[in-house]
């Protein structure tokens, strides 16, 4: 068995789906693990040059954008349904992880619902999505030990995952947000966005600016 | 003003809308769209503003100044095209990075006092059933992230549907 896992971030350093992929990793079997970046609107064109093997198993994760798919992954996701139709890969399987910066991770579905719709455009079987709230804190809590802390509750869906990926299994769509109170998720991340103008030179009251 | 964005190709614009209300603004593909990097510079480096520079930039004030939101679109798997993703993407400086909580659930604050209607206009000739819902549910979603008081969701096999409805 081999699984691709797809960083389908646009950014290409410090994102939540970097992290998340990196813990769910540590959960698999490395030795079939190969990693891929669609950072781009161009990043899977020749897909058949991009995979090194065929993959059997298709790991997503990407941010929410606008409730859906960011653009230049829907574009990624065109070149890659006209790969995958071309291969006879019909016991594959497809998972995805979406995180959001609301906390409830289930205004995630909406994008794994069209994932799952593009899926079914493939000759591949739909695994299982999961959706992570509390997105913009996902990153600065990495150097939390899995499992623990405000990581327990993310920890425990991504190990699942990996059970069903391990095991080629489909399971219903799992929702979870970071395990601290809604209300301090909220309060810091106003505190960061205060913090993050100033350090740009600008002023708290610049974050209400209209034009 | 009424904005209307689409991803035909010119030509059959002209052909399917050729008489055209003179409060539409209309935003095409005549320039490749970059897509959003996931900066967050429209709300911290330049607020209001994408840090983009190209025919994009200014997304969230025009939103701010448009009574209306048209947007064509064909449809791909229930969600809008790369390119009318790209540019609702890249139109996020229209809202505030603070949280509210509305109805039980996490959303963005306005940056304006300003609402504006959507009008989801969908096409393609295979359009599945699950695909429709989906669409409706995400335009839904906009709607509700993007405070607009009413939404409209039309599906079709052929723009050329659309033609009449622009008055």
């Amino acid at each position: 068995m081999n699984v691709a896992l797809i960083n389908g971030s646009p950014k290409s350093t410090s994102s939540a789906s970097a992290s998340l992929l990196k813990e769910l990793k540590n959960y698999l079997n490395k030795e079939f693990v190969q990693e891929y970046a669609f950072h781009t609107n161009h990043a899977a064109e020749n897909a058949s040059s991009i995979f090194s093997h065929t993959p059997e198993i298709l790991v997503f994760a990407f941010p929410l954008y606008v409730d859906g798919v960011p653009g230049h992954l829907l574009r990624c996701m065109k070149s890659l349904e006209e790969y995958l139709q071309a291969l006879p890969n019909e016991n594959g399987n497809i998972y995805t992880i979406v995180n959001c910066g609301f906390f409830e991770g289930e205004q995630t579905g909406h994008a794994l619902d069209i994932m799952k719709n593009w899926c079914k455009r493939t000759p591949l079987h739909w695994g299982q999505g999961i959706g992570i709230g509390g997105g913009g804190m996902l990153e600065s809590i990495q150097n939390v030990p899995a499992g623990k802390g405000p990581r327990k509750n993310i920890s425990q869906i991504l190990l699942s995952l990996s059970h069903h990926i391990l095991k080629k299994e489909t399971a219903p769509n799992q929702f979870t947000s970071p395990n601290i109170p809604r209300f301090l998720y909220r309060l810091a991340a106003q505190k960061n966005w205060r913090s993050e103008i100033q350090n740009n030179g600008l002023q708290t009251k610049d974050l209400f600016r209209q034009l | 003003m009424r904005l209307l964005i689409h991803d035909l190709p010119a030509e059959d614009f002209k052909k399917i809308f050729h008489s055209l209300p003179e409060d539409l603004s209309i935003i095409a593909e005549d320039t490749p769209i970059h897509s959003c990097l996931g900066c967050f510079g429209c709300w911290i480096k330049t607020p209001g503003k994408c840090v983009i520079r190209d025919p994009y930039q200014n997304m969230g004030a025009l939103l701010a100044r448009s009574e209306e939101l048209i947007l064509i679109s064909q449809c791909y798997y229930g969600s809008f095209s790369p390119f009318i993703k790209s540019i609702l993407d890249r139109s996020i400086s229209y809202i505030h990075p603070y949280f509210i909580i509305k109805e039980h659930e996490m959303h963005h604050r306005a940056r304006y006092q300003h609402h504006f209607n959507l009008r989801a206009w969908f096409y393609g000739p295979d359009i599945r059933d699950v695909e429709r819902e989906t669409a409706h549910q995400l335009v839904q979603a906009n709607a509700t992230n993007l405070q607009c008081p009413q939404q409209e969701i039309l599906f079709a096999n052929e723009p050329s549907a659309f033609g009449g409805n622009l008055s």
